[in-house]
């Protein structure tokens, strides 16, 4: 008797760990703005998790919120978080001076949204923080600043030139042989 | 600003009625042009 | 070129590129002030340092070509594209500075495309940047709609003769009231107040679409001067899909269709003349072609199942017809969707919609409707000829502030245009073609430059060949000039080759 319960859990320890790892533990893949956009078609309706730097603002509307996620060069997308579905504190935002919380959301993604008039979006069904912001450096470089007195003080010496003497018109005084311009 | 406006006939005039007038003139036809687009978007969608 | 080219005739050019170049560097103490309102130091001094270059380079040229002369119809021509030019350099200095620009080149792309108020972009990493660039962009389009030109005469330039041939040479000639600088002031007066009205609704809405209320009313006036300079340009690289709203959306298309109005129409109904809104020949043309337009567009949708239902395939639909159709380029779908999923019939229904474009002497690009109406009448009357007795006389008309006898001449000038319009379209969905794009790809990018409409289908990217980015901003530079401009300008440099060689020939 012990040595058939033996057998039968042996075959199906054996069996669970011939099974592909799909199947057994639903993990999201994880995709790009690119990749949605490019094979909008298959992406559509399947859910997915989509990691991105929250950008500077996060739209709370009456049913859900807005967040637009950067996840590249130029590539952002759009995600709708519902009501139903807990929002994480986001501490930091996207700006000239800050960087913003990176966020892994999991969600259905839609080529054309019905509940939204067509966007292409995804709604979350998960979201969640994995990366503090943090506060940029944006240092300022003394050689421009440098450059910037160098020119101002030429730009000056220019003005002054210029502005000097209303009398004093060029075009008048050599020029009296070359022909005038006719209308 | 306005100082041309002797030049201009009676009716023509750049006077702050005429402008307020106009701009909803202005306003109202691009707002009946959207929602003719939107009729046609509807046309499109009878019967499905 | 007829004539010879005189030492003052280059006083004349660059004392007034001069000019105009001193007000381009005025104008970015606007994006200075942002980026110190925002504590953006350095972006701050980015444009500290582009305005002393730039007010550096424009005081020169004004100094040393320094003429009490005022252009005629020649110089002012040569003027507007040679001034176009240097705007263009100089204003992609803060680009430059900023690290998002992959290269001088990429700048300019971006400048000539803001001035032109086409929309196209080479930024790197828009979704960063500071907001002194991004006012500075939409500033560019802004100023731009008016014509760098028109900025000049409202604060430069006193006299009039010149100013109004400074304007004719920017391809906005339509004789509003006899005195020039009153059509500034009244160019200027319109934008102006739409601009105030604009930013404030769309502030509202911004803040009622969860945006901060300090943030709000710089996004509202960045939406605006898209719309209605026909620009484009979004602060984000989602552009208005960033926004996630409809009411935001279609306030903008308000503000796109009048922007793309002709400017002798505003102020025909801003005067008492209402009923003209009806009877131009521009807005009918308009109307025709965007609800024929419009309706290709929804075919193609519905032939592919684009979208679920009426109202998506209004909003996304009708949207994206409206920013083409205008010429504006403001986007509420991926660039890529186009390809992917609108499809070679939904592309062409835009690029048609492009190529017509907006109304003459307005901020949009395109044939224009005016000539479309032209056109169109043109062919009606020849027919209408060929059906009447050999002895009638037939004669047509069109509607513009006034009846007008439809001249041979009206139709042939609007016919070469339209012509010169189709070639370089042609030439750049060529050039775009030879390095290996599909043709409804090339032939939607080529226009959307040449029409200064800005929708991309994926074309316009820094990795894309050179030729390609350099084709495009001339299709850029060209449409917006309409043309003479540029084409008085290459004369004028040859003429004066020739009379250089002239000149070392009878030393």
């Amino acid at each position: 008797m012990k040595r058939r319960i033996a057998v039968y859990l042996g075959m199906t320890i054996l069996l669970l760990a011939l099974v592909p790892g799909h199947v057994l533990a639903q993990e999201p893949p994880l995709v790009t703005t690119t990749e949605l956009v490019e094979h909008s078609a298959s992406w559509d309706g399947k859910t997915v998790s989509f990691r991105g730097e929250v950008l500077e603002d996060v739209l709370a509307r009456s049913d859900g919120t807005w967040l637009n996620l950067s996840d590249g060069n130029n590539s952002a997308m759009g995600v709708f978080v519902p009501r139903t579905v807990s929002m994480p504190v986001i501490s930091w935002t996207e700006d000239y001076r800050t960087i913003g919380d990176t966020v892994v959301v999991t969600g259905v993604f839609h080529r054309a949204c019905a509940d939204h008039q067509g966007e292409t979006d995804i709604h979350a069904t998960s979201v969640v923080v994995v990366a503090q912001g943090s506060t940029k450096d944006n240092p300022i470089h003394p050689g421009r600043v440098v450059w910037l007195i160098v020119l101002g003080l030429a730009l000056v010496v220019v003005m002054w030139f210029y502005y000097r003497k209303p009398g004093e018109d060029p075009s008048v005084r050599g020029d009296s042989q070359e022909p005038r311009i006719r209308r | 600003m306005n100082g041309h406006r002797a030049q201009s006939p009676t009716r023509h005039r750049a006077g702050g009625r005429n402008e307020v007038l106009g701009m909803a003139t202005e306003l109202v036809w691009a707002g009946v042009l959207i929602v003719a687009g939107y009729l046609i978007s509807q046309l499109f969608f009878i019967g499905r | 070129m007829v004539r010879r080219v005189w030492r003052e005739d280059f006083r004349i050019i660059g004392y007034y590129t001069g000019l105009i170049t001193i007000g381009v560097g005025l104008l970015m103490l606007v994006p200075m002030v942002t980026s110190l309102v925002f504590r953006e130091w350095q972006s701050a001094i980015d444009f500290g340092l582009s305005i002393v270059l730039t007010l550096l380079v424009g005081y020169l040229l004004a100094l040393i070509s320094r003429t009490r002369n005022t252009p005629g119809l020649t110089h002012a021509m040569v003027i507007a594209a040679a001034s176009w030019l240097v705007a263009m350099v100089l204003s992609a200095v803060p680009y430059v500075l900023s690290g998002h620009a992959l290269s001088l080149l990429d700048a300019c792309f971006d400048t000539m495309s803001g001035y032109t108020t086409t929309g196209l972009f080479l930024l790197q990493d828009l979704d960063h940047v500071s907001q002194g660039l991004n006012m500075w962009r939409h500033l560019l389009t802004y100023v731009g709609g008016q014509g760098i030109v028109v900025l000049a005469l409202t604060f430069l330039i006193g006299s009039t003769g010149g100013a109004y041939k400074l304007m004719v040479g920017e391809g906005k000639d339509e004789k509003l009231v006899p005195n020039v600088r009153h059509i500034a002031v009244q160019i200027w007066r319109i934008s102006l107040i739409y601009l105030f009205i604009g930013t404030a609704v769309l502030g509202i809405l911004a803040i009622a679409s969860g945006m901060k209320p300090q943030l709000a009313f710089f996004h509202g006036a960045y939406i605006f001067m898209s719309a209605w300079s026909t620009g484009g340009f979004a602060p984000y690289s989602q552009n208005m899909l960033y926004y996630h709203s409809l009411p935001m959306e279609i306030v903008s298309m308000v503000f796109m269709i009048l922007g793309s109005f002709n400017f002798a129409l505003h102020y025909a109904v801003w005067t008492g003349n209402r009923k003209e809104i009806l009877r131009n020949v521009e807005i009918v043309s308009f109307t025709i072609t965007v609800l024929t337009t419009f309706s290709l567009t929804c075919l193609a949708l519905m032939q592919r199942g684009v979208y679920p239902n009426a109202v998506a395939l209004f909003r996304r639909g009708f949207f994206q017809l409206i920013s083409a159709h205008t010429t504006t380029g403001q986007s509420n779908i991926y660039a890529r969707t186009l390809v992917r999923e609108w499809g070679p019939l939904g592309m062409l229904a835009l690029t048609i919609a492009m190529a017509i474009g907006a109304s003459a002497a307005s901020t949009g690009g395109g044939f224009k409707g005016m000539r479309m109406g032209i056109i169109f009448k043109g062919i009606v009357t020849d027919v209408r000829k060929l059906l009447s007795p050999e002895r009638a006389i037939v004669v047509g008309h069109y509607h513009h502030i006034r009846d007008n006898t439809l001249t041979d001449g009206a139709v042939k000038s609007a016919a070469v245009i339209v012509v010169l319009y189709v070639l370089i379209y042609v030439v750049g969905a060529v050039v775009g073609m030879a390095y290996g794009y599909p043709m409804a790809d090339a032939f939607f990018e080529s226009v959307s430059a040449g029409s200064n409409t800005g929708l991309s289908c994926g074309i316009t990217q820094a990795t894309m060949p050179t030729l390609l980015k350099v084709m495009y901003i001339v299709e850029m530079w060209m449409g917006r000039l309409e043309f003479l401009s540029v084409f008085t300008l290459f004369g004028f440099i040859a003429a004066s080759f020739r009379s250089l060689k002239r000149q070392k020939v009878a030393a």
